[in-house]
């Protein structure tokens, strides 16, 4: 091996274009601190849902839709339908323009919609040759027809062929010939020795005939079979497909051994030192040399060790050191070494970075945005990654090599050398072939002489089909069948309640009146149940829905925050800084400080120490004992916990009185780079932003609440995935309490009046926020309401308080641990203990029933049970002439939502690849990500437990807008129309004067049909979801809209 | 009208037999579909457990009334061969008390956690039944009046301990980690067996209270002597240095961690990683009447004291650092034992065990935790390693510091010190043998290779599916 000198500037820009290529594929999820849903398959979204899926799933040996058993089940369980079977399989065949091919028939009995029909709903056993050699001879399958036969086609194949056989047999020239079976490796006698019983002479035949004409005609069948298909195709034999790229895989399956072992060995524990936000007890040393060059040094300086690859590695490093290499040469050096030219880099990189993907995800997520890091942010690059990686494969393959193969000489050869080696001959593949064949035939009443006197082109194109239709393909239609049920399901219960949304449109028209009470939620789907309750609670209650960060970006510090975070969506730079700050230099205040930051090195001190020796001797040996207690309080009481967590913060840290330093009048930047605050212009701009969003320009209620939200809960290294999208994974209660602050200023109104939205004097803005896990809802600064309103401030806070234990109690129908029965009241009290309670692996359920996406006036939806099932948008299209709402509302709120429904899509259906699996054995690593047990890969994604309740469909957006409309939005958003014409995004608009539904369907919108399914209709919400856990349909709540009910 | 003492043995068989019978009951129940219902399981763990503690909490007060210091139950022998008679004995004094209690309520909070924290988990009844398994061997482990009992709850204890690391058995490491765990075990285990042989070679008997001397613990007083004390000695600290994670058999602490979180934290946090320890001060009498066994038993108590803190120290996970601070901690317990101080050992373990389960149970708040300490602090989070980073020169820093990083290659110098020669000793064995019987097998001419090459890491690698 020898060294080459330095690239030259060409082949390192070639080299950082290979980079870069490899890089797109890799998962874009940061740190797990602050956990932002984004689509999984974010780089293939230029292509068409259908096949993009397809194709991730080759690349990352995944599952594209979930499997056909898993759709049967559906079927079986009534939430697929025949019709919606039927139905895709028409629209397909809608799509094929080839006439001929749809009309005629196959084999003169069967249309090809009917053979996919029937290779759909009865399904074929498919095997690996040697699997079907067992199931036709041991197994029977070669004896007697597939249960699934219909009487009909069974009770045809038997009488035609007994009629056939029992001609040959009577002739003079009787032959074993029909029990001829060149792919199932069986000689005609022993065909029928065995799988007949009989002696395979005249006599026996004729006794077979009369005694099992069942097995006979199978046998003979399947003898038929597999002579066509010996005849009409060529022998095709096992081979790997494509060709592996990488040595690790071509040694894998020649020896067995996996070199990415002895990788991820010596690999894991440096990225997750090197990565490491101040876990470990000593930082890895001089990591400001970037990755590449502190592990060399660190190889170096360390000790000699007999670990695997180490003195390999020692050597190899030591002669790059010297040679004065870089990351990049080491890159290219180990490239050379195992023969990948410079052409087959992108190829070799993307493999490359595929085996470990986490880890690799991670660095280069933290190279291109280091502020994600909590704390600080080591120089990461993807090129110091790669070389150490490459590094490490290079010297496992050829350790493997050595050992397994006592191959010596230079890898390049080796790669060469396995690539080229002859494959070991397989079974011949056609046997599946025949053996798919023997079954449809089965299927449609095919007998063995039928299929004898087919042409070879009959045959082929029987075959073809069969071929064409894969399992894949087959999974596709289940999967649109799927979808469409729930999409038509839910736009037919729109379609349902469109008269009522007339009515109350036209009553509005005529008697307009202001409504008691105004909140604002998060679009969230979470946040469905909570507005519905606070409606049903109050029908004199309006609410709406806003992305959660309430059109106010800004870089936040609480009081007891560590650190500025940006509650704005991911794809927004705050320009402003928000501090909470004291009320008031109170002694209060600095008592909190103080005490917090005691506590604060007291619970270091106690995390440090118990790990480490001497301190540790005193801390298990002095205390242990009396950890015993919270250990079994915390374990047998989470909710006592939680009470008592509570009373003692509010003993020993009462917290003082804030607000948040929202004003500034200067124009110079502060040390962040941001300004402090904003101007009454800016204020102005953004409120009134907002309130146009979400369609309140007038009838402004005497409270206007605003509800953030976020999810705590203890144990959950996941914790950050509850909390507000739009927040970019972290929790909104600042937001709305910045939003009314700013709408509450006189000088801010005064702006706002002047451009046409009037907020009257007797209105009063109110922030809060809302803990999605345990349900909490606390408002802020209510202390600044004018006596005047403490009667509606008291009224807000009782039907908030009642809404959220009815959503509790909503949402604990879906916990499989609480019992159906359980009464409002207990369900609050569960959730309350549930986000505390440390043997939680599931204290929220999340986003995991998203499947809706609406933009449009409340009413619309109002009074629906959507089933926490929906994000609701407001967006009042009469105030939108010019489209110009609507299309900043999609174009910032369909990503985000398509992004969380498709990481749930994703994560579902592949839980291992896509997701990070099971959530018991994770262990948290560095602050930045979960590893499976003590060394893995970072694991991103969902785990199981999130999403196990998942639906699997695109989301269904459905917007209140004319084709017109929504033309001009996809015209100037490019990015909303590619989500929806490549099918990312299921799109239905309502018309807002006609009610009238048309649904997108490739480019087209395809009118809703009619329907006439009446709504189920109920009192109460609880009357419909009361004892039952499993998805429920929308129904029509009256409660909602009948008369208001609270006397005050 | 029973004899109060009776009713005292009888307290103590039911502490023993009531896990037991949940083992069979749910063993039983599993052999059949449906698998059984969460309900179900929950139902006949959770009161056998607390059967299990209620009765071991009424021994501790009946023999407090009745003022005796222990108490021994004899079932009779199970079977007699010539001299030998294997006795069924349980006895119940002031170190096997504690660790009874301990058991129980650990394990009880435990599977009381786990119901929730695996809920829906298709391996649900299979964790139940282990965690039965592991209870019943741990109960006999310390209730054991023989030495012969006692490895039998130490072997319930080792199975269920490598089948819970290999609970999640579709994936490939799970199972690679289980075995290397339950290699390492069989192989300390050696030394329980044979100290058991050797002790009744020389004492005549394996009975705790007669073999290892008169007088109740910890005072007794052994009846071995010298050259045998040592041996004996020696060969359960080797016994003890496998299920308690010692240099140099350590290694597969850390990789314990596959398995859910409630059974890394009763194992290897709580339970099973100090019953070497608790073998060490059953059989302390022996220790005493041997300097030599005494000696080592400290050496590898700090060895492994350091060892295991310098590796954590550079752990940046969760769990990793956990498994390296109770390694750090056991080794300072059996050097306790080894010093004679029995008492200190015993109530370290048992703060040990609790700490240690209870950090291990909320290792998943990791962030969590860090993010309230970093707001109380005020946004920045004190660093650590400075004392050392100022004591001591860059150049051994980073050597120690390369080389906590690697583990300290322990198991690497296990596979080559010890593995690789086992291997190839029997490798040869093999090949000696099929040469030796060709030799009287005409019809042979060719002597099929048995293996290839000793492989590095003694564990299945091809037959797992991924």
């Amino acid at each position: 091996m020898t060294i080459e000198p330095t690239g030259t500037i060409g082949r390192r820009r070639r080299l950082a274009e290979a980079i870069e290529h490899a890089a797109h594929l890799l998962p874009s999820q940061g740190p797990i601190g602050v956990f932002v849903h984004h689509n999984t398959l974010h780089a293939f979204e230029h292509m068409p849902f259908e096949k993009a899926v397809v194709k991730a799933a080759e690349l990352f040996a995944a599952e594209p839709f979930m499997s056909e058993a898993w759709y049967r089940a559906e079927l079986r369980a009534g939430r697929i339908t025949l019709e919606d079977v039927d139905a895709q399989l028409f629209e397909q065949e809608e799509r094929d323009d080839d006439m001929r091919a749809r009309t005629s028939l196959l084999a003169g009995r069967v249309s090809r919609r009917g053979l996919r029909r029937l290779l759909l709903l009865r399904g074929i056993l498919e095997a690996d040759p040697a699997s079907i050699a067992w199931m036709l001879g041991e197994d029977g399958r070669g004896r007697r027809f597939v249960p699934e036969v219909d009487p009909e086609s069974r009770l045809a194949v038997i009488t035609e062929t007994t009629r056939w056989l029992s001609e040959q047999v009577s002739t003079d020239r009787a032959t074993l010939e029909p029990f001829r079976d060149p792919l199932g490796g069986n000689e005609p006698q022993a065909l029928v020795r065995r799988w007949l019983g009989v002696q395979p002479s005249v006599g026996g035949l004729r006794r077979a005939l009369s005694e099992a004409p069942e097995a006979c005609a199978v046998v003979s069948l399947w003898a038929a079979a597999s002579r066509r298909v010996a005849e009409a195709t060529k022998p095709r034999r096992t081979s790997i497909d494509g060709g592996p790229v990488r040595l690790r895989d071509l040694l894998l399956s020649e020896t067995g051994r996996d070199a990415d072992d002895l990788v991820l060995a010596v690999l894991a524990p440096v990225l997750a030192a090197f990565l490491d936000q101040g876990v470990a007890y000593w930082p890895m040393p001089e990591r400001e040399l970037g990755l590449y060059r502190v592990f060399r040094k660190l190889i170096l300086q360390g000790p000699s060790i007999p670990v695997p690859l180490h003195a390999e590695l020692r050597a190899v490093l030591r002669r790059q050191a010297e040679a004065g290499f870089d990351a990049e040469d080491a890159l290219v050096e180990s490239l050379e070494v195992m023969g990948v030219e410079p052409r087959a880099w992108d190829g070799a990189l993307t493999k490359l970075l595929l085996a470990l993907p986490g880890w690799a995800g991670i660095v280069r997520q933290l190279e291109q945005a280091p502020e994600l890091a909590p704390h600080h942010c080591p120089p990461c690059r993807l090129v110091d990654f790669l070389a150490v990686r490459a590094s490490l494969d290079r010297l496992a393959a050829a350790r493997i090599a050595r050992q397994e193969l006592g191959y010596r000489g230079p890898l390049a050869d080796l790669a060469r050398r396995l690539a080229d080696r002859p494959r070991r001959a397989g079974v011949d593949e056609r046997r599946a072939t025949a053996f798919a064949l023997f079954q449809v035939a089965q299927h449609v009443g095919l007998s063995a002489p039928a299929l004898l006197a087919l042409t070879d082109r009959d045959v082929l194109r029987v075959i073809d089909e069969i071929d064409v239709f894969d399992d894949v393909e087959r999974r596709r239609i289940w999967h649109l069948a799927y979808e469409r049920r729930h999409r038509l399901d839910v736009l037919e219960a729109l379609a349902a309640h469109w008269p009522r949304v007339e009515g109350s449109r036209t009553s509005a028209a005529e008697r307009p009146s202001t409504p008691r009470l105004q909140v604002a939620f998060c679009i969230d789907e979470r946040e469905e149940s909570i507005r519905r309750h606070l409606e049903e609670e109050d029908p004199d209650i309006e609410t709406f829905g806003a992305a959660g960060f309430y059109g106010v970006a800004i870089s936040y510090r609480g009081l007891d925050d560590g650190a500025h975070a940006s509650l704005c969506p991911v794809a927004v730079q705050p320009q402003h800084e928000i501090r909470e700050v004291g009320a008031d230099e109170s002694a209060v205040l600095k008592r909190y400080v103080k005490r917090r930051k005691l506590l604060g090195s007291l619970m270091r001190g106690t995390f440090v120490g118990s790990r480490s020796l001497a301190r540790g001797w005193l801390a298990t040996f002095g205390l242990g004992l009396v950890s015993m207690l919270p250990l079994a309080v915390r374990v047998l009481f989470p909710r006592a916990v939680t009470r008592i967590n509570r009373r003692l913060h509010a003993q020993f840290f009462p917290r003082p009185r804030t607000r948040l330093a929202a004003r500034r009048d200067a124009e110079e930047r502060g040390a962040l780079g941001m300004f402090p605050g904003f101007t009454h212009e800016e204020m102005a701009d953004r409120v009134g932003r907002v309130l146009e969003d979400i369609g309140l320009v007038e009838r402004f209620a005497p409270i206007v609440a605003v509800i953030g939200h976020g999810s705590s809960s203890r144990n959950n290294p996941h914790e950050s995935a509850h909390d507000c999208g739009a927040c970019s994974g972290r929790r909104g209660g600042p937001n709305a309490r910045l939003l009314a602050l700013m709408a509450n200023d006189r000088a801010v109104r005064s702006i706002l009046a002047a451009r046409g939205i009037v907020i009257p004097d007797e209105t009063v803005l109110v922030g809060g926020y809302h803990d999605t896990c345990n349900d909490d809802v606390v408002l802020f600064d209510t202390d600044a309401v004018p006596s005047s309103h403490r009667e509606h401030l008291e009224h807000l806070r009782d039907m908030l308080d009642r809404a959220r234990t009815l959503s509790a109690h909503e949402r604990c129908r879906r916990f499989e641990n609480v019992p159906t029965t359980v009464e409002p009241q207990a369900a609050l009290l569960h959730v309350e203990g549930r986000a505390e309670d440390l043997a939680e692996p599931r204290p929220e359920y999340g986003h995991a029933t998203n499947a809706i996406c609406v933009f449009g006036r409340r009413d619309l939806t109002r009074g629906l049970f959507l089933d926490r099932r929906a994000f609701l948008v407001s967006y009042d299209p009469t105030i939108d002439p010019d489209a110009e709402i609507l299309g900043r509302l999609l174009a910032a709120m369909g990503p985000v939502g398509a992004g969380i429904n498709l990481e749930y899509y994703f994560s579902f259906v592949d839980n291992e690849r896509y997701g990070c699996g099971t959530k018991l054995p994770h262990n948290v690593t560095g602050l930045v990500g979960v590893m499976n047990g003590h060394m893995s890969d970072l694991r991103t994604g969902l785990p199981w437990q999130m999403v196990e309740i998942h639906e699997p469909v695109r989301l269904l957006v459905i917007v209140e807008a004319t084709h017109e409309t929504i033309a001009k939005v996809v015209e100037r958003h490019p990015g909303v129309g590619g989500l929806v014409a490549n099918g990312w995004i299921q799109l239905a608009l309502v018309h807002p004067d006609t009610g009238a539904i048309t649904i997108h369907d490739h480019g087209r919108f395809v009118s809703l049909r009619p329907s006439r399914r009446p709504l189920p209709t109920v009192e109460r919400s609880i009357d419909w979801y009361r004892g039952r856990r499993e998805h429920l349909p929308i129904a029509y709540v009256i409660g909602s809209k009948g008369e208001p009910r609270s006397a005050a | 009208m029973m004899d109060s003492r009776d009713l005292l043995s009888l307290l103590c068989a039911v502490v023993l037999a009531a896990p037991a019978v949940a083992v069979a009951v749910l063993g039983i129940r599993m052999l059949w579909r449906p698998p059984p219902s969460e309900r179900f399981i929950t139902r006949l763990t959770g009161p056998s457990l607390v059967l299990s503690l209620l009765c071991s909490v009424a021994v501790i007060g009946g023999m407090l009334v009745l003022d005796v210091d222990q108490v021994v139950v004899h079932f009779g022998a199970w079977f007699s061969v010539g001299a030998y008679s294997f006795e069924a004995t349980l006895l119940l004094d002031r170190l096997s008390l504690p660790f009874v209690v301990l058991v129980c309520a650990l394990t009880g909070v435990v599977g009381r956690f786990s119901a929730r924290y695996l809920h829906r988990d298709p391996g649900h009844a299979r964790f139940y039944l282990l965690l039965l398994v592991f209870a019943a061997g741990m109960l006999l482990l310390v209730m054991a009046g023989s030495i012969d009992l006692l490895f039998a709850g130490w072997e319930a204890v080792g199975i269920s301990s490598a089948l819970l690391i290999a609970f999640f058995r579709r994936r490939r490491d799970p199972v690679q980690n289980g075995l290397r765990a339950f290699a390492v075990y069989r192989v300390c285990d050696v030394g329980l067996l044979v100290a058991a042989v050797l002790v009744h070679h020389y004492a005549h008997s394996s009975e705790f209270d007669t073999a290892f001397g008169h007088g109740h613990w910890p005072d007794g007083l052994a009846h071995l002597e010298g050259g045998a004390a040592t041996l004996v000695g020696l060969l359960l600290v080797l016994a003890a240095m496998g299920k308690s994670a010692q240099v140099p058999f350590g290694g597969w602490l850390p990789r314990a961690m596959e398995g859910p979180t409630p059974s890394s934290a009763i194992f290897y946090g709580g339970l099973s990683i100090h019953a070497g320890a608790y073998l060490l001060l059953r059989t302390a009498p022996v220790l005493d009447r041997s300097p030599v066994a005494e000696g080592a038993l400290v050496a590898i108590g700090l060895v492994t004291a350091i060892y295991a803190t310098l590796v954590g120290r550079v752990q940046a996970d969760a769990k990793n650092q956990l498994a390296y601070a109770a390694m750090a901690q056991v080794g300072l317990i059996l050097a306790e034992i080894g010093l004679g101080l029995r008492m200190l050992a015993l109530v370290h373990i048992a703060g040990h065990a609790c700490v240690r389960t209870l950090q291990l149970l909320r290792a998943p708040s990791l962030l969590h935790e860090f993010h309230r300490i970093h707001g109380a602090a005020g946004g920045h989070l004190p660093e650590t390693g400075l004392h050392f980073e100022m004591l001591v020169p860059p150049r051994i820093r980073h050597w120690l510091y390369g080389l906590s990083l690697q583990r300290g290659a322990m198991d690497a110098v296990l596979d080559r010190l010890l593995v690789a020669p086992l291997l190839g000793l029997a490798s040869g064995l093999d090949r000696l043998e099929r040469r030796w019987t060709s030799l009287f097998d005409p019809t042979r001419s060719e002597v099929p290779e048995a293996g290839g090459e000793p492989a590095p890491v003694p564990v299945a690698r091809k037959e797992v599916e991924r």
